[in-house]
């Protein structure tokens, strides 16, 4: 990849500001970005990627700071257990509420960072361009024609290319399978 | 409440509410629901792979429709299918929803074995269309009101899950099908403003005519295809959800049951008592506890950085909107109206009521098979105009109801005889009689070339000709005129001598035939003389193979028996 193409792309897609280093290529206090100067060679682009300000490593094993009542409930973690599926017999919740606290210090850390915020849009959280193409009443039906053309991609099973079940451990009658037992504990 | 009022209140709800008896509402207690219906959409291709999208069917190979993203194996990522753009376009403007230029698709999270990806892929922060309506009216749709507008929230799209079977004790398995993974869904959400169990079963009816009648879906209850579930409440208590209700039926009998529990339990409340909403499922004799009301967060939706946002141009929609389709409707009120002056009973058989029958691949056997709405309404227009043009050469059409002819022998006795011949409407349109062919035979008719009794026979002699022959097969030769002659059934000039002869041969002949008794009875008078004599007329019109008018049969009879 070019030194062009590396700066077009932090131009265009960065913009999360929270880094120090990166506020150089994008601000977002006033009302049009502020573009950094262009890195004219490798060793400036080293300079840029290889400096750390800070370490996320540092944020994530500094405990000091943690103090009990800083800690996420037990109920919490108990919640989380359950929306990730995990279950909480013979887990150690204590040792959990102290990793989740941990990661919690690192969040805290990028939340507080000083980003002007009140230009940001959600949407540009994607691995997309921005600004996509208006879809024309021309285009749709191009596309819907040339995806309802293409033949069944082979990765469809029914074409007997490979078999669904294939990339599970056990399955029934060509069913996946599910095991109750794997719902337990999850209260 | 006192004790005394409590009780009575019991006994009125016991008396109400026993299976047999029919539902009222309780004064004082006011129903509300809304709907959240799941639409699977038709398209050719799932929603975010390149699987075919194959309409679920229980006898399909399981797990046969499935590639890499279906399954949630990690790398894989959606593309969208535009298809279902389209089809959301569709029944946005239907529902003169106001639609969004720029929506997207985010990442709704749960943990179930149906999705294993960790989250369904939907439309929560920004949905495809919101603020749309559907309105019922008292003659379309059998609601009290005369009329009763129901308003959409919004309207978005997303992917279905797999399907689950769910094994009992001892196996403790559920079965898992994911051909019906990342099937395309929409999502509509109305307001609460059902009051009425009327209005919930129209609307169901209507939605699900529409989305037939735009080619979206399938719309089959029964199969899944749409899935409906609905929130209650009574005097705006916390709602229940109610999920699970696999058709019409069981719909309305769950918000029976669940409105009759909510009056109980409120009935029953105590100071300081709150009432608990949740969801519930239907096990088809009562409302079962599932959980309480999830919050929002628990979901933690996101955008999904993997699909761009949907941006749509005004030109688009304005270009859709010109090719939309007439809607159910529009078709009613046009065929109720002049030239057509159709019943509104008629004017629904071609606009809804064959709809659910509409399944083509069912056994021509099977009477619902015979003919589907739409296919029956465009033959019968085609043949309308070609009979206004057969007819009415260079004239205006001022009569009354210029196509009742057409009305009356397309939708009761065409319908009628195919169905008696279990033949299918598709194969007598192509194979038999076409439009314009269907308009000559109603044109000879209107001209008296052959009266309508002649006619009925000409007409199911042809379609058993076509059903017995092999026929069925290749295109069947009509020559109506031929025809005609072949089984002489030309009308009878009565204002000519020998017309008179005949019509005086005929009416001999039945006489000659028929019991001394019984021509004295007539000739006597009395007691069901009326009666006696249409049999004597009856006779006649068959003999004559209908050539006759009953008219002058009557006079002719009259006049040989000195009544």
């Amino acid at each position: 990849m070019s030194l062009s193409h590396i700066t077009s792309l932090l131009k265009r897609r960065c913009c999360c500001p929270c880094y120090s280093q990166l506020a150089r290529c994008y601000h977002s206090s006033v009302s049009k970005p502020w573009i950094g100067p262009v890195l004219k060679s490798n060793h400036e682009l080293d300079q840029f990627f290889n400096t750390y300000n800070w370490s996320v490593s540092k944020y994530l094993q500094d405990t000091s700071s943690i103090t009990k009542d800083k800690l996420p409930s037990r109920e919490v973690v108990l919640k989380l257990l359950k929306l990730s599926g995990l279950s909480s017999l013979h887990a150690d919740i204590e040792a959990i509420q102290y990793t989740l606290a941990r990661q919690l210090q690192l969040i805290s850390k990028l939340h507080n960072a000083p980003v002007d915020t009140t230009e940001l849009d959600p949407n540009h959280a994607r691995l997309f361009p921005r600004e996509n193409k208006l879809l024309t009443y021309e285009t749709l039906m191009k596309k819907i024609e040339c995806e309802n053309l293409e033949p069944e991609e082979q990765l469809d099973s029914s074409n007997k290319s490979w078999k669904a079940t294939d990339t599970a451990t056990i399955s029934k009658n060509g069913y996946f399978i599910f095991r109750h037992g794997l719902l337990k504990d999850r209260n | 409440m006192t004790t005394h009022t409590m009780l009575l209140s019991k006994r009125f709800l016991q008396r109400r509410f026993t299976t047999n008896n029919k539902f009222k509402f309780i004064p004082g207690y006011k129903l509300k629901c809304g709907l959240e219906i799941h639409t699977q959409l038709n398209t050719k291709k799932k929603l975010f792979s390149s699987s075919i999208n194959h309409h679920p069917s229980s006898s399909e190979t399981p797990n046969s429709h499935t590639n890499f993203f279906d399954l949630s194996l990690p790398g894989t990522q959606p593309i969208l299918n535009h298809e279902s753009i389209l089809f959301a376009l569709k029944l946005s403007l239907a529902l003169n929803s106001k639609i969004n230029l720029n929506s997207q698709f985010d990442r709704k999270h749960y943990f179930y074995a149906d999705q294993p990806q960790g989250y369904q892929i939907t439309q929560h922060y920004s949905p495809f269309a919101k603020h749309g309506s559907l309105t019922l009216y008292h003659d379309i749709d059998n609601i009290k009101e005369p009329t009763k507008k129901i308003n959409i929230i919004q309207l978005q799209i997303e992917q279905d899950t797999a399907r689950s079977i769910y094994l009992q004790p001892p196996q403790n398995l559920t079965l898992l099908d994911f051909n019906r993974s990342n099937v395309p869904l929409i999502e509509l959400v109305t307001e609460p403003e059902f009051n009425d169990i009327d209005q919930i079963k129209a609307f169901i009816r209507k939605y699900q005519n529409l989305i037939r009648h735009l080619h979206i879906s399938t719309g089959d209850l029964e199969d899944g295809a749409m899935r409906i579930d609905v929130n209650v409440n009574v005097n705006e208590h916390p709602r229940v959800e109610l999920k699970n209700l696999p058709n019409t039926t069981s719909i309305i009998k769950a918000i029976k049951y669940e409105y009759t529990q909510q009056v109980q339990t409120l009935l029953n409340q105590k100071n300081g008592d709150v009432f608990e909403g949740g969801t519930k499922s239907w096990d088809g004799q009562k409302t079962i506890k599932l959980r309480n009301k999830e919050t929002m967060v628990d979901y933690r939706y996101m955008p999904d950085p993997e699909l761009p946002t949907i941006t749509l141009s005004t030109e688009l929609i304005e270009s859709i909107r010109k090719t939309m389709p007439m809607l159910p409707d529009d078709i009613i009120n046009m065929l109720v109206s002049h030239p057509y002056c159709l019943t509104m009973k008629d004017a629904k058989i071609l606009t809804i009521n064959s709809n659910s029958n509409s399944t083509s691949n069912k056994s021509a056997e099977n009477e619902v098979s015979i003919y589907n709405h739409e296919d029956l309404r465009g033959y019968y227009l085609e043949t309308c105009n070609e009979f206004l043009q057969l007819s009415n050469t260079g004239q205006k059409v001022n009569e009354k109801s210029p196509l009742k002819l057409p009305t009356n022998w397309i939708i009761h006795e065409l319908i009628g005889n195919l169905k008696k011949l279990s033949i299918s409407f598709n194969e007598f349109n192509a194979k038999c009689m076409n439009p314009p062919t269907f308009a000559e035979f109603l044109t000879l008719i209107k001209q008296n070339v052959i009266s309508n009794s002649s006619a009925k026979f000409l007409l199911f002699e042809i379609l058993k000709q076509f059903k017995d022959s092999s026929s069925m097969m290749t295109k069947m030769e009509i020559d109506l005129p031929k025809l005609i002659k072949k089984y002489n059934l030309e009308t009878i000039d009565e204002s000519n001598e020998k017309g008179q002869e005949f019509i005086n041969e005929i009416c001999n002949s039945v006489i000659e035939q028929t019991s001394n008794d019984l021509i004295t009875e007539i000739k006597m008078g009395g007691k069901n003389k009326e009666k006696k004599l249409k049999y004597l007329i009856g006779q006649s019109m068959k003999l004559s193979k209908g050539k006759i008018s009953p008219k002058e049969i009557e006079s002719c009879l009259n006049k040989i028996l000195f009544l």
